[in-house]
């Protein structure tokens, strides 16, 4: 073997660290973001003045960096920048996109850009040290509870001056269900983007199979015997499948009565005759009687797409599933029906929750301004046809149903018209007080029934004892 | 003191700084500061955020040492941390001997062993949780073809834990072996010729010679191991999401959800120091004993 | 006999256990060319045919070549910066004497325990301030240091025999020359290993990168693949997609490290030649 020659090595070290530096600055600052040309935002300059050092950069190199997009968009020159993060499916994104550009080339005053996140999570942390940092964006998407946690800081614009002063602004046209989650008291925090709730693709031929009626099914009860017939007559492996997770085991005991919180706020109600209920007959249908199943763990929405797959190729009757998975579903396969009430005493009750566009409190009142503009523009009757048709999602505007390319939709495809109308008689999940540790009691509860068949009544005293704890906690301050 | 002394005496302190600084200037701002700051943060209910905050004293602690998901977070990390070490050490010896140096194909073995930890971790936990599918998957399979009953893996809180120990410990297992294939070529053949000389077996060779070879490699990997353990977080992320019901919650996945999904920023940092504190004390404990074992 | 016997016995149990080890990644390199439904089949070993459409896509046509460039660039820059800053702190740790030498080492390591979750914001807070976010800049200079490094460096430092650094100092060598001179090539495995490893995860890096980066150009190659093929919400991701994908990823990675295989075998005697 030859010697090594360390020499050697340490003149490639060298040049391979310089090359590298070379090639890290060169193409490192050439690369520009839109923030650089010509805008009024203060705290994007700083970030835009190092990231392009040699400026001399031709506005087409820039411009062709700049967009991902097909749409050769208006340039940002002269405008006030408004930056939206956002996370969401590719499909979403695409949706979202497109409205943007739609609001860029429609007025002259504001220009959105659009950095897209992992998940809501990775949103909500990157918006955390965003605000720390005074670098964070003017726009967001975010779920109810951390858009809530933020407006409690007093880090979120209160809208309603804006929407005062705005005549146009028409309040009424909102679907209350959704905008209420964006309101505390009198400060409006958040104007609704989008909705969405669970409701049940059922797959036709198993339906008809077994000469069922969709249109008779009012109780879960009721849904469980044909689950039931359906095994027994070998239409399908499975009758049914609920979605794993807390969610639609909540939004059944909703529908059977059952509170998340006694009404003065200090008692935790999850284990209370209404739930245990519920959630027993669940547990039965998945474990004794075999007639449902849930499909769990696995990557990121793995098992979700496994349950959609099922309902799709027959495997089961069913399942329940988001408004938004319309856009991946095939209407001659299945079709879908709301959520239905508990049992003959009770009504359908399930949760409906809204995804908040949100303006950081950080930004310049020009930046706030055109942060109303967009959201005011994303969550209008057309836009909302447009993200409805293109996600499935439920709109946010009740006149939405009227705009042509939603009523042609409509038409054709009466699905659509589901979500919404469970919207109309779906209840808002109570905002936690313990900042969430109910809802993870309640999701460990729900895979203990679900995955391992514990008992109903065990896995909700369980949850109790830990959510009552926190919510003393909290209470006693 | 004579100028020449006074001398030596700034030339060392140049030298010292010269040596020290260029990794402890970005260490003290990437790492120690954020860590004060995060300390400083877990007795306030501050959240990085708001400009006003309050100092809360000790009650960030009081509500996490209190909190029953806490002490289940502690022991999931726990088993994690035993569970992790050992079969990484023995595991990685193990291998290291195996290849030793007469074997043929010896570089060829090495890369093997070694890629798991080239693998992204995206890919790579796609293959495990089909390994670990419990109605179809290889896991199932080979138990089934040895005639032993089928194992719910990641589906079922008790096996999830084990399910995930597996995934870390085959990706670690190979810089294991690297780590004490580089300390077994360090120990002198001569120790070795002279052992056999005096009749010594295997057994003996591996307690007298091999052994006490490569224990500073033996405590490092000790460290390192147990340090990663009580900070993993990555492959839980994917594999299980801390369940199901909470079986895979490590105490640095607490930390995420109690920062980002509670939005409470003091106590996620409390328990951020909480995990520092146990870390350190165990570190400690290590060090002083590995004086009676480790031989420099 | 008994030395055939023997040595076939390691090679079945090498055999098994390099089986296992590599088994994850041969099924992920088959994923990449088979169609989606292939790949998703846990019974299906080999494709009906071989698909090349996805890997050639992923090289031509998708971002992911730019994450790779950026990838690399941070990896190795910022690696060479952690072993020289490494290297220099380990030898003062191990050579020179000075006090609160041991304080120092304790703060250091102290530092090494706790969860980088933890110092994510304040240091994104530094960042921000330095104007260096969403740059290659700020990810190579916020990743410079490697504890890790620092640690085994040490450990290797401290097996060097004392008189070769005796030795070195009567010939009137300073410390600069036999930190590189003679410490770096007797402890060279343990150079490479540290460089390997520290490579390996900068490479692969997601959480950090993913915090300071805004910008799409920017991403290092596990965002790439995440926003790129993994679909938060989409029905019917292209797995075989993200399998080939993940296969041209790990490429470079693979060169590297069979490239200083080699580099593995360490040299005993004092002088800076290697045994064969």
């Amino acid at each position: 073997m030859r010697k090594f020659n360390k020499n050697v090595v340490k003149r490639i070290a060298a040049g391979a660290f310089s090359a590298a530096m070379l090639l890290g600055t060169l193409t490192g600052c050439g690369v520009s973001t839109s923030s650089d040309e010509g805008n009024a935002d203060t705290s994007e300059t700083q970030v835009a003045e190092t990231t392009t050092a040699d400026g001399s950069a031709s506005d087409a190199e820039l411009s062709s960096e700049v967009k991902d997009t097909d749409t050769v968009a208006a340039s940002a020159e002269g405008r006030t920048e408004v930056e939206f993060w956002f996370a969401g499916g590719k499909t979403a994104v695409g949706v979202v996109q497109e409205i943007v550009d739609d609001f860029n080339n429609s007025q002259e005053d504001y220009f959105v850009t659009t950095v897209t996140q992992g998940d809501y999570d990775e949103t909500y942390q990157k918006l955390q040290a965003g605000i720390a940092g005074n670098v964070a964006p003017d726009i967001a998407f975010l779920e109810v509870e951390a858009a809530k946690s933020l407006a409690d800081k007093d880090l979120l614009t209160d809208l309603s001056s804006l929407t005062d002063a705005d005549e146009s602004f028409d309040r009424d046209d909102y679907l209350d269900v959704y905008f209420n989650q964006g309101v505390d008291g009198d400060k409006i925090y958040a104007i609704p983007a989008y909705g969405t709730t669970q409701v049940l693709y059922y797959n036709r031929e198993v339906f008809e199979k077994a000469g069922v009626n969709a249109d008779d099914i009012k109780t879960w009860k009721q849904l469980g015997e044909i689950a039931q017939k359906i095994k027994d007559e070998d239409i399908a492996t499975y009758g049914w499948e609920p979605m794993w997770g807390e969610d639609n085991l909540i939004d059944m005991a909703l529908s059977n009565g059952g509170k998340i919180l006694s009404d003065d706020g200090k008692t935790v109600l999850i284990n209370s005759e209404e739930w245990v209920d519920v959630w027993e007959t669940v547990r039965t249908w998945i474990h004794d009687d075999e007639t449902m199943t849930v499909h769990s763990g696995g990557q990121g929405w793995e098992y979700w797409y496994d349950t959609m797959d099922d309902a799709v190729d027959g495997t089961a009757g069913g399942y329940i599933g988001s408004s938004g998975d319309q856009a991946d579903l095939d209407f001659s396969v299945v079709a879908a029906i709301e959520q239905p009430a508990w049992d003959d005493d009770s009504t359908s009750l399930p949760a409906a929750e809204a995804r908040l566009l949100v303006s950081i409190d950080q930004s310049t009142d020009d930046e706030k301004q055109g942060a109303y503009e967009f959201m005011k523009f994303f969550s209008n009757p057309e836009n909302q046809a447009k993200w409805s048709l293109g996600t499935g999602y439920v709109s946010v505007r009740k006149s939405t149903t009227e705009t042509e390319d939603f009523k042609a939709y409509s038409d054709e495809h009466p699905e659509i018209l589901v979500p919404l109308s469970q919207s109309e008689h779906a209840s808002i999940r109570p905002v936690d007080p313990t900042d969430g540790e109910i809802y993870d009691a309640l999701k460990i509860a729900a895979d203990k029934v679900e995955l391992e068949g514990v008992s109903a009544q065990e896995a909700l005293d369980e949850a109790a004892k830990t959510a009552q704890a926190a919510l003393d906690k909290v209470n006693a301050e | 003191m004579n100028k020449l002394s006074i001398k030596n005496k700034i030339w060392k302190i140049v030298k010292v700084l010269f040596f020290t600084l260029p990794a402890m200037i970005p260490m003290t701002l990437f790492w120690i500061y954020p860590i004060l700051r995060s300390g400083w943060l877990s007795f306030t209910d501050w959240d990085y955020m708001t400009p006003e905050y309050n100092y809360v004293g000790v009650e960030n602690y009081t509500a996490v040492l209190t909190n029953s998901s806490f002490w289940s977070a502690f022991k999931t990390t726990f088993l994690f941390a035993i569970g992790t070490i050992i079969p990484i050490i023995i595991l990685g010896l193990s291998v290291a001997l195996l290849l030793g140096n007469e074997i043929k194909g010896k570089a060829i073995y090495r890369f093997l062993v070694f890629s798991p930890w080239v693998t992204p971790t995206v890919a790579i936990s796609i293959v495990w949780s089909w390994i670990f599918e419990p109605k179809g998957g290889l896991a199932n399979e080979i138990l089934v073809n040895l005639g032993l009953p089928k194992l719910q893996w990641l589906s079922s809180s008790e096996t999830a834990l084990m399910s995930v120990i597996i995934v870390t410990v085959w990706k670690a297992v190979g810089y294991s072996a690297i780590f004490y294939l580089t300390a077994i070529d360090k120990i002198p053949r001569d120790r070795y010729e002279a052992a056999s000389l005096d009749g010594a077996g295997f057994w003996k060779k591996l307690i007298y010679i091999t052994l006490p070879g490569v224990s500073p490699t033996t405590f490092f990997l000790c460290i390192i191991t147990m340090v990663d353990a009580l900070k993993a977080y990555d492959q839980i992320q994917i594999l299980t999401q801390g369940g199901p019901a909470g079986s895979t919650r490590t105490l640095t996945y607490l930390f995420y959800q109690l920062g980002f999904e509670q939005f409470k920023m003091g106590q996620a940092s409390a328990v951020a120091i909480i995990i520092v504190v146990i870390t350190v004390a165990l570190s400690y404990t290590q060090f002083r004993l590995s004086k009676k074992w480790v031989n420099y | 006999m008994k030395k055939v016997l023997k040595a076939s016995i390691k090679h079945i149990t090498l055999s098994i256990i390099s089986f296992a080890m590599i088994f994850p990644m041969i099924w992920m390199v088959l994923g990449s060319v088979k169609t989606s439904e292939e790949a998703l089949d846990p019974t299906m070993i080999l494709p009906d045919i071989i698909h090349l459409e996805n890997v050639i896509e992923v090289v031509k046509d998708s971002p992911l070549m730019k994450y790779i460039v950026n990838s690399l660039v941070v990896a190795i820059v910022a690696t060479l910066i952690q072993i020289v800053t490494g290297a220099m702190l380990a030898y003062a740790f191990s050579f020179i004497r000075f006090k609160g030498r041991n304080l120092l080492f304790g703060i250091v390591m102290a530092t090494y325990m706790l969860p980088s979750c933890a110092t994510y914001i304040p240091a994104y807070v530094t960042l921000a301030k330095m104007g260096m976010l969403n740059t290659r800049a700020g990810l190579i200079i916020s990743q410079c240091v490697s504890i890790f490094g620092i640690f085994l460096l040490r450990t290797a430092f401290l097996q060097v025999p004392d008189e070769l650094i005796e030795a070195a100092k009567l010939d009137g060598a300073n410390d600069w020359n036999i930190l590189w001179k003679i410490v770096m090539p007797v402890t060279r495995s343990s150079f490479v290993t540290f460089g390997l490893m520290s490579f390996i995860s900068l490479y692969n890096n997601y959480m950090w990168p993913s915090l300071i980066t805004k910008d799409k150009n920017q991403y290092l190659v596990a965002q790439g693949l995440r926003s790129f093929f993994i679909d938060d919400g989409a029905f019917g991701t292209n797995w075989a997609k993200v399998m080939a994908g993940s296969t041209v990823i790990v490429i470079p990675l693979l060169i590297l490290f069979a490239f200083t295989q080699r580099w593995f075998i360490s040299g005993l005697s004092g002088d800076s030649g290697v045994k064969e």
